[in-house]
């Protein structure tokens, strides 16, 4: 069976973590959890898996790749090209779903349900539309591959299900992780030995006004800090006077309650 | 850092590349990663955890410079310097690095560079795969700085030595399979040692309990005691009376790759420090305006700086296959009082804070001061280090 997981590499900083990450960039989380199934499925079930990883991003990529292909993931592709840059949902998914008709045939395509930096959610649709597949959400795990269907399970509002779908699918998963499963030193060298291949606009032969900012519907113009306003009282002067307003009021409103 | 930078040594031009190769930064980045992931559970501090030293094989540390053909990853010794640095600065439960130093460097190591084909096939595979671990023994009850004055006796009968005595303060003596362990062999003309490896389920050998101690409560510690013990022949770890330069080897070794890591903790605790003196507020202004302290800081980063030029040296002569005594008697001298005394300097920067448990500074310091004594006490490195540079000053060199 052939199977096309697609990623994205997010800013490291997104993430609330204990410690720092010691990479700039990261793998976006919800495609950690479904990279981390997917391998998980390499010799079993009795098929013979085959996974390419694509990933639409910098050279700052490889890094990240390297470790895809370190879990478990046969090859990896990297789309990277200057006119790529700035692209919305739209002109990401008209990238992604080229390089998969240039890769050839596949049985199904996986990748996490959104991304921490845009979560909007909509490049599993458009690249199903575009591709004219199916699209299954909600998914939790690959119970098991057959030799044209697949048994997944989805979680939906609190209620669970187990569905059997044939092949030619696209799987979204819902949850995200943050440490890859099983990753070693040994599998870390020989994934570098292993090249990444970068395919650009000319190589996929593609129509450059339909790639980044040109083929883009919306334009990210700048991001702003929320504006919260609330009514609030500042109380001034010495920490003993501070401390006696304080607690006046808050004996003030515990009466109001009572 | 970057460059190359020629400087003589020994009347011979040495050029040396201080850039990381990717792998070398890829790798660094993956243990720190992985050591604060996994290894850093509070509870797991004072206690040896299996289960942690089985995760350090699974991610491959532990085959760090083996070859491939035994399970290992095949680097080169820079690297692994690099990796073990990082190792440290991941790491806080120095008692459990101290550990795993021990199984690698002067345990499965010893072995790998030093025992024959046969020992090879027999032994490093579990090791690396952390199913065996490592121990070495040398010190005696009465015999630790001057190590040669060892009474530990193995006597050939048939197929085998006898083994007769006890070894004190073994590092991971109660959880070790393997022992390499050196006792006389020849008394006349003069004493000679061989070192042996012996397996814990040999005849006659007895561990003791854990020997509570001030601190690296990782890193179990214990006599060991050979009554009778029967070691085959085949056991002999390289030649027959001269185990003095196996230990001398393993000593090297064990100076060297012992303390890398605490360069990394020292790099931790700075950090700690920094970040600190630039919130910790005082007479109105951070701590990071008064030289009382950022002096202290600006110490541990020219000490973390000189130990790493020591340690680039010393990776350099160990990948040319030359020995390196004088230098790893310096870097462990260096080392080790430079740790203790950013531990002491993190603990005044904290103030009461510092004194506590919860900022673990206490305990830093509580692993830091056996640095002084274990791999031949800090007196014992000047004298060495005195002969030597007497004897090149004699030799005119």
């Amino acid at each position: 069976m052939k199977a096309i997981i697609c990623v994205k590499t997010v800013k490291s900083s997104l993430l609330c973590r204990d410690h720092r990450y010691e990479d700039d960039v990261i793998i976006n989380p919800y495609d950690l959890c479904a990279l981390n199934d997917l391998v998980e499925h390499k010799g079993l079930d009795g098929t013979d898996l085959h996974i390419t990883c694509l990933c639409m991003g910098a050279e700052s990529a490889k890094p990240v790749l390297t470790k895809c292909i370190a879990m478990g993931c046969n090859e990896a592709v990297l789309l990277s090209d200057q006119e790529f840059s700035g692209a919305d949902t739209v002109a990401t998914t008209y990238v992604i779903a080229k390089a998969i008709e240039k890769l050839g045939s596949y049985d199904f395509i996986v990748c996490g349900a959104q991304a921490v930096d845009g979560e909007t959610g909509q490049v599993v649709y458009g690249l199903a539309e575009r591709l004219n597949l199916r699209c299954i959400s909600n998914i939790v795990k690959i119970k098991r591959l057959g030799n044209q269907s697949i048994e997944v399970e989805t979680q939906d509002e609190g209620y669970k299900k187990l569905l059997e779908v044939n092949t030619a699918v696209l799987l979204a998963y819902k949850n995200f992780e943050l440490s890859y499963d099983h990753l070693n030193l040994f599998k870390l060298k020989q994934a570098r030995k292993k090249g990444i291949t970068v395919l650009d606009k000319s190589s996929l032969e593609i129509d450059g006004s339909r790639c980044g900012i040109q083929g883009s519907k919306t334009k990210v113009v700048g991001t702003l800090e929320p504006d919260i306003q609330k009514d609030s009282t500042v109380i001034t002067g010495t920490i003993e006077k501070k401390a006696y307003v304080l607690n006046n009021l808050l004996l003030y409103r515990k009466l109001q309650a009572d | 850092m970057g460059g190359r930078t020629r400087y003589w040594c020994w009347k011979e031009e040495i050029v040396v590349e201080f850039a990381f190769t990717d792998e070398q930064k890829q790798y660094k980045k993956e243990i720190i990663e992985f050591a604060r992931k996994e290894l850093n559970a509070s509870e797991s501090m004072e206690t040896f955890h299996a289960d942690m030293f089985q995760k350090v094989a699974e991610f491959g540390l532990l085959g760090f410079t083996i070859g491939e053909k035994y399970g290992g990853l095949g680097e080169d010794y820079t690297t692994a310097a690099i990796a073990f640095e990082a190792f440290g600065y991941g790491c806080r439960n120095n008692g459990f690095v101290f550990a795993v130093n021990n199984h690698i460097w002067v345990s499965q190591n010893i072995i790998y560079l030093y025992g024959s084909e046969y020992l090879k096939e027999h032994y490093i595979r579990d090791m690396v795969r952390g199913e065996k671990i490592g121990a070495i023994c040398i010190t005696e009850a009465e015999a630790g700085s001057d190590a040669l004055n060892m009474s530990a006796k193995a006597v050939l009968d048939g197929d085998y030595y006898v083994l007769n005595g006890s070894k004190m303060f073994i590092s991971n003596g109660p959880i070790a399979d393997i022992f390499i362990v050196f006792a006389v062999t020849k008394d006349q003309p003069e004493k000679r040692f061989t070192a042996f490896v012996v397996e814990k389920d040999f005849e006659g050998v007895a561990i003791g309990s854990d020997i509570e101690k001030m601190g690296l409560g990782a890193c179990p510690t214990s006599e060991v005691v050979f009554n009778n013990c029967k070691v085959p022949k085949r056991n002999v770890l390289g030649k027959l009376d001269n185990g003095y330069r196996i230990m001398t080897a393993a000593i090297e070794w064990e100076r060297y790759y012992e303390f890398v890591p605490h360069i990394g903790a020292m790099k931790r605790i700075m950090e700690q420090c920094i970040e600190h003196v630039k919130t910790r507020v005082a007479f109105g202004k951070t701590l990071s305006n008064y030289q009382a302290m950022t002096h202290k800081i600006a110490q541990m980063e020219i000490n973390i700086e000189m130990a790493e030029m020591m340690m680039y040296k010393i990776s350099w002569l160990k990948d040319k296959k030359r020995s390196a005594y004088l230098e790893t008697s310096i870097f462990k001298v260096f080392v080790s009082e430079s740790y203790m005394k950013a531990c002491q300097d993190a603990i005044q920067i904290f103030g009461g804070y510092g004194y506590t448990k919860e900022y673990e500074l206490e305990k830093e310091l509580r692993d830091a001061v056996a640095c002084s004594i274990y791999s031949g006490t800090n007196e014992v490195q000047r004298n060495t280090i005195y002969n030597i540079a007497e004897m090149s000053t004699l030799m005119n060199i």
